[in-house]
């Protein structure tokens, strides 16, 4: 029970899943992690707990737990000293931005500094440190000092040429470019990550999507649309009970207007309905059936 | 002709084995706290560095995954923007040398130096000691014949438990002093994972004792960056293209139609 209920909790982290949870689960998720910190504090090896606890930072920040949070936050200072750690002013600034998106900035601004002071070496030339080398700390004023769509995606871009491999950033530029109707750039986007993880199938049914979005905007030829149906099949290679691309699928080929592919597909989704495989999926895939039937 | 059985004085076992057992196992934990307060900071990266790095990696995936393209042309448009943005030196951490065939000295930079320092403090940390033990056994206890084993052996064990006693005749299960002392360097380590209570500390420390220095790579060493970006833009422009997506109709068909 201990073992399987870390790992699901330390998963949940790592894919960043939490960020997604509706409001009842949360809560729930919220009591697991509580109580499971309470009762295993010493039963974890430190690495684990400390990542346990960041999680347990953010829900108690996403179920608006101010005061818990600033305890698991005064955990971790009492451990680690926040003039040495970028992480930890990171951490520390998603407190502050309850209290003001500008504060946090301030915030922000104010910790760099002793981070990227010089330390007097006694074997080499002292490195001097660009504000620019805490990569995380740069990230995450991206996110706060963008006030508008189009200074947002300036940022991202700017963030991305120093980490081209950050394929967060990536897709997040793509929804950027999503959201204002660009989505020849945003595709491209989504390409580049595919690049970097050819075998996630999620992104592989946003790539579909966004072509499909081609297709509806400008009702433009069915090359598009067919490279809609290819990018979803792949993501249903890769993952055959991804119901979005299934979904996806179906959309899809109703627009090109393949009998065929479109049967193989409400098949799919129907028997995806009856055998209940994936019970939060099934609510939205009968919505998703009964719109399009 | 067999040697007649050796009388071993009790007093050896409280005298010999034990504080040569004892002092082991403190040196052994006294040296996996020095190693946790020698190991280095981590340290703030220079952000050019980083975009250098990247960018080549990133060169790097696409060569491995260009198949994710439909078109060979989608793939031929990002590799022309790509020879236009790498050819300059916008992405490089410093520029490259005006002299090709100048050499940088590795010890004039601050990362590799400090690589080196840190190798030295390890094998410090670890020759020093065992040094030290060794020959603390070596001069007190020279020639002991400290105990003898419960069980037999053949005569191939000779030369690892009695080493240090120049008698052919022995028989191999009396053990010497000196060979007691590799036993319990080579053994300790269910004794440490029970002292110290942490996985972690225990492998580092038998790892440190049994000694496999790492070389890290130096500064200086290998093709500059410039070079690289060159090396990896042409590997991009030969990759011979071929689209994963191909045939996934008539596969999707195959297994759902």
């Amino acid at each position: 029970m201990f073992a399987q209920v870390k790992e699901r909790l330390l998963l949940l982290f790592r894919t960043g899943k939490y960020a997604q949870l509706s409001p009842e689960h949360l809560e729930k998720v919220y009591q697991v992690s509580k109580t499971f910190l309470r009762l295993n504090e010493s039963k974890l090896d430190p690495l684990e707990y400390y990542t346990l606890l960041e999680l347990h930072y953010f829900l108690c920040l996403l179920t608006t737990r101010d005061t818990e949070a600033k305890t698991a936050l005064d955990r971790f200072s009492d451990r680690f000293e926040a003039k040495d750690s970028e992480k930890l002013v990171v951490l520390k600034s998603y407190y502050v931005e309850i209290l003001g998106k500008k504060d946090a900035l301030d915030y922000l601004e104010k910790a760099a500094v002793p981070l990227i002071q010089t330390r007097p070496s006694l074997t080499a030339e002292p490195v001097q440190h660009h504000e620019k080398d805490l990569r995380q700390i740069e990230k995450r004023k991206v996110a706060l000092k963008s006030d508008s769509p189009a200074s947002y995606i300036k940022n991202l871009l700017e963030y991305i040429n120093d980490t081209p491999l950050d394929y967060e950033s990536w897709m997040e530029l793509a929804e950027q470019y999503a959201a204002l109707g660009e989505y020849e750039k945003a595709y491209d986007c989504v390409q580049e990550v595919l690049v970097g993880v050819p075998a996630a199938y999620v992104v592989w049914c946003r790539a579909g999507e966004l072509c499909r979005l081609m297709f509806l905007r400008d009702g433009r030829g069915k090359e598009v649309l067919q490279q809609a149906t290819r990018s979803f099949m792949r993501a249903i290679e890769l993952c055959e009970l991804h119901t979005r691309s299934w979904c996806g699928l179906l959309a899809a080929a109703r627009d090109l207007k393949d009998k065929k592919l479109e049967a193989i597909a409400r098949n799919r989704l129907e028997q995806i309905v009856e055998g209940r495989t994936n019970d939060t999926d099934v609510g939205r895939v009968r919505e998703v059936l009964a719109l399009i039937g | 002709m067999p040697v007649p059985d050796l009388v071993l004085d009790p007093a050896l076992k409280l005298w010999v084995l034990l504080p040569i057992s004892v002092v082991m196992v403190l040196v052994g934990i006294l040296r996996s706290y020095i190693s946790v307060l020698l190991q280095p900071k981590m340290k703030l990266q220079d952000y050019r560095l980083v975009r250098e790095q990247q960018h080549l990696a990133r060169l790097r995936t696409y060569r491995r995954n260009y198949s994710i393209f439909w078109t060979k042309q989608e793939l031929q448009n990002r590799i022309d923007f790509f020879i236009s943005e790498y050819s300059g030196t916008k992405y490089l951490k410093e520029l490259p040398p005006s002299d090709p065939n100048e050499i940088k000295n590795p010890l004039a930079d601050a990362n590799s130096s400090d690589l080196l320092l840190q190798m030295v403090k390890n094998n410090f940390a670890n020759y020093v000691p065992q040094t030290l033990i060794m020959w603390w056994v070596n001069y007190f206890f020279k020639g002991y014949v400290v105990m003898r084993l419960p069980f037999n052996l053949t005569g191939n064990f000779k030369s690892m438990l009695q080493q240090s006693i120049d008698t052919t005749d022995l028989d191999v299960t009396y053990v010497s002093s000196i060979s007691w002392y590799f036993v319990n360097l080579l053994g300790l380590k269910s004794i440490y994972s029970l002292l110290l209570d942490d996985g972690d500390i225990v492998n580092q420390l038998m790892a440190q004792q049994q000694q496999q220095p790492m070389v890290p790579p130096i500064a200086g060493a290998g093709p500059s960056a410039d070079k690289q970006f060159k090396a990896e833009l042409e590997n991009l422009q030969i990759v011979p293209f071929k689209s994963c997506l191909e045939g996934i109709e008539s596969r999707f068909a195959e297994k759902w139609g």
